[in-house]
């Protein structure tokens, strides 16, 4: 709990400044050594909730939350391929989905799974280091990762607050801006042991300009590389 | 994330299951209400046809035509005759999800978990909860109460704004008051899961006036509570069905409308046998998502049933076999002290704190949980061997029993059972988890071999 409330506090404080930037990178002790070396890996949809924050409540916006799922996979791809690594594209894009229930399902299944191992990993990222959390090995069973080293589990959470809102946090003496927290996980395809964890926020108009999420997932990945692909990788 | 995919403000339009209305006499033809929209509603409409693409998308429907035309059927048979109503189409689908569980959106869209589909057992307990649903839509309660959420929020906004002003004054509290800020609509959100117990009794109300109407059983409205009312889990949080009118004064109050009502033909419909061809698939998966979900105690006791109510299918012992197996170091059914308020206070830390593998290695530390694992270890190979009686090529009963001996360090045996799966399987997705098992398999064989005598 008291390590929630701190990182709650650092969430607030890093919105308060006004920045976005990445928070700390956690990686797994085999993939610090070089022992598991990821060439390829598969993103997954990534899952957002956008709120609106007004005057009348919170109320959750699907359309832009919609907006930054589709934005995000293009970000880490990009972020991705800058450190080397294949990106399997396309495999789990929507229209592929739509065709297939199967793998529709498949995909849920995997989300599902990992939301379990996801909310340990939120509470105590540290122990990724000391390769505490794994969704168990039949991960491997997930046929479309089967040609990556590496699934990439993203999460976002976002506020667009309302104009009126924002005039009375001025008011007041309030806090009240956009803002998105994103997580991004990597796990290995064959083992389901995680590997990286690392999250990173973004201030502003995340949704008008869905561009400006890329920097701080950029940043959030310094600590991860792929190694060059060898052979025809 | 799932709960937040609920607080995406579906909780506003996830207008849960549950109940119906005190004043107005079970009516099979209620004349609704009349209702003018205003934004706030049409807003809300938008949103609840969103979320039904939403659903779709995200994978959650269980898309099985033949069910969905099923329930449907069901649905539309405990529908009053009357004028189409503004802005609904009905429209009856099965989600994806263990919880027993049920929702109207407010556009029509009826929503039933598979985990309910599994618990019920037969087709007049599906017409009630249908009944029940449809009634929230009928008389427009997500309306009402998104109205009155809206009223609730705009006064918690100005609490949490007084509230930063004072942090503000008072210098570190700041920060503080934001973090309430925050935290207050959630809060309030999650006094309004569900509608009030003033509609769910309405709800509850008029289901058993259109069941009645629609010529099934009334009494199996009340056995369907007496069946939420029999959880086979540990409740660790207040579920849905607990925050209704508590079960028993639901089904005292549906008893006392039952027995006001005369039956249209002394042999109302209950219809078992259809509703079990019509779903016995379905809370076959759910098995597997109970699994999936930590709930192996339901998952074992839907097996249990499926397996009663068919026992020549192959594909029913083989899921009881995987229900036992995960089962692990648990009980069947929960321990008294489990049920204690201590001992549910301990299980819930347990699961905060430590990964479900970590709690199962906890519970494996202790006696109890041992001679628990031993028992279920059993129950589930002979459910295997049952499965592979029926039905040699049953493959995943092989794959089961190589999980089962790999767990008791039978390794050859393991070795053997996972041979005979790849054997049947030959294209099974799970190729490779299941390659890399018998190697490791293997080795541990090769470890334990005796070495050779030196001379």
């Amino acid at each position: 709990m008291t390590a929630r409330f701190a990182r709650a506090a650092i969430l607030l404080l890093a919105i308060a400044s006004g920045a976005s930037f990445a928070k700390a990178q956690f990686a797994h002790p085999d993939l610090k050594s070089g022992k598991i070396v990821v060439h390829k890996v598969l993103i997954l949809p990534a899952q957002a909730t956008v709120t609106k924050s007004g005057m009348k409540g919170s109320e959750g916006l699907i359309e832009e939350s919609r907006i930054v799922e589709n934005a995000l996979p293009g970000l880490i791809s990009q972020a991705l391929q800058s450190k080397g690594c294949t990106v399997l594209d396309n495999v789990l894009a929507p229209a592929a989905l739509e065709k297939d229930p199967d793998l529709k399902y498949a995909v849920a299944d995997i989300q599902g799974r990992f939301e379990t191992i996801h909310a340990h990993v939120e509470q105590k990222p540290k122990d990724v280091r000391t390769g505490r959390y794994t969704l168990g090995d039949d991960v491997a069973n997930f046929s479309p990762g089967a040609a990556a080293d590496a699934l990439v589990f993203t999460r976002a959470s976002g506020v667009l607050t309302t104009g009126g809102k924002k005039a009375f946090a001025v008011v007041v003496g309030g806090n009240a801006s956009d803002f998105v927290v994103m997580d991004i996980t990597v796990v290995d395809s064959q083992t389901g042991n995680i590997l990286f964890y690392t999250d990173a926020i973004s201030r502003g108009n995340f949704v008008g300009d869905t561009g400006r999420m890329g920097k701080p997932i950029d940043k959030s990945l310094k600590q991860f590389s792929c190694s060059a692909p060898s052979g025809k990788n | 994330m799932r709960l937040r995919l609920v607080a995406l403000g579906f909780s506003l339009l996830l207008v849960c299951c549950g109940s119906a209305s005190a004043q107005q006499p079970p009516s099979a033809t209620p004349s609704p209400p009349p209702f003018t929209f205003t934004n706030v509603d049409l807003e809300l409409l938008q949103k609840s046809n969103e979320l039904d693409q939403q659903m779709a998308d995200r994978g959650l429907v269980y898309e099985d035509a033949q069910l969905t035309e099923y329930v449907s059927a069901v649905g539309n048979d405990v529908l009053p005759q009357g004028p189409d109503l503004e802005n609904v189409k009905w429209r009856f689908h099965v989600l994806r999800d263990p919880i027993p569980n049920a929702f109207a959106l407010a556009n029509g869209s009826i929503y039933v978990n598979t985990g309910l589909l599994a618990l019920l057992e037969n087709e007049a307990q599906l017409a009630s909860v249908l009944a029940h649903e449809e009634t929230h839509v009928l008389n427009r309660h997500a309306y009402l109460e998104n109205r009155s959420y809206r009223k609730k929020a705009l006064a918690a906004n100005i609490f949490s704004g007084v509230a930063a002003a004072g942090g503000a004054e008072g210098g570190a509290g700041g920060a503080a008051a934001v973090l309430v800020g925050a935290i207050a609509p959630a809060i309030l959100e999650s006094t309004i899961y569900g509608y009030s117990r003033e509609l769910e009794k309405e709800a509850d109300l008029h289901a058993v006036g259109a069941i009645n109407d629609a010529n099934y059983s009334t009494e199996e409205m009340i056995i369907t509570f007496k069946l939420l009312d029999s959880p086979h889990e540990v409740a660790l949080s207040q579920g849905f069905y607990q925050d209704h009118p508590k079960l028993k004064d639901r089904i005292a109050y549906v008893s006392e409308a039952v027995d006001g009502l005369h039956a249209r033909t002394p042999h109302p419909m209950v219809e078992e046998e259809r509703y079990f061809a019509a779903t016995e698939k379905a809370a076959r998966d759910n098995v597997t998502m109970d699994i999936y979900a930590g709930r192996q105690r339901t998952a074992v006791a839907v097996a249990q049933r499926l397996v009663k109510k068919d026992p020549n299918s192959s594909a029913n012992f083989r899921a009881l076999g995987d229900a036992f197996r995960t089962l692990g170091p648990r009980t069947p059914d929960p321990t008294p002290e489990e049920l204690s308020s201590r001992g549910k206070k301990d299980i819930r830390k347990s699961l905060v704190k430590l990964t479900p593998q970590e709690y199962d290695d906890e519970l494996m530390a202790l006696p109890a949980g041992k001679a628990a694992w031993e028992a279920n270890q059993k129950q589930s190979e002979d459910a295997y061997r049952k499965a592979l009686e029926i039905d040699p090529a049953e493959a995943p009963a092989h794959r089961g029993l190589g999980f089962l001996y790999e767990r008791e360090h039978q390794f050859a045996q393991c070795v053997d059972e996972f041979q005979k799966y790849l054997e049947l399987s030959p294209a099974a997705p799970d190729q490779a988890q299941i390659h890399r098992r018998l190697d490791a398999a293997r080795k541990q064989i090769a470890a334990n071999a005796p070495s050779p005598a030196t001379p």
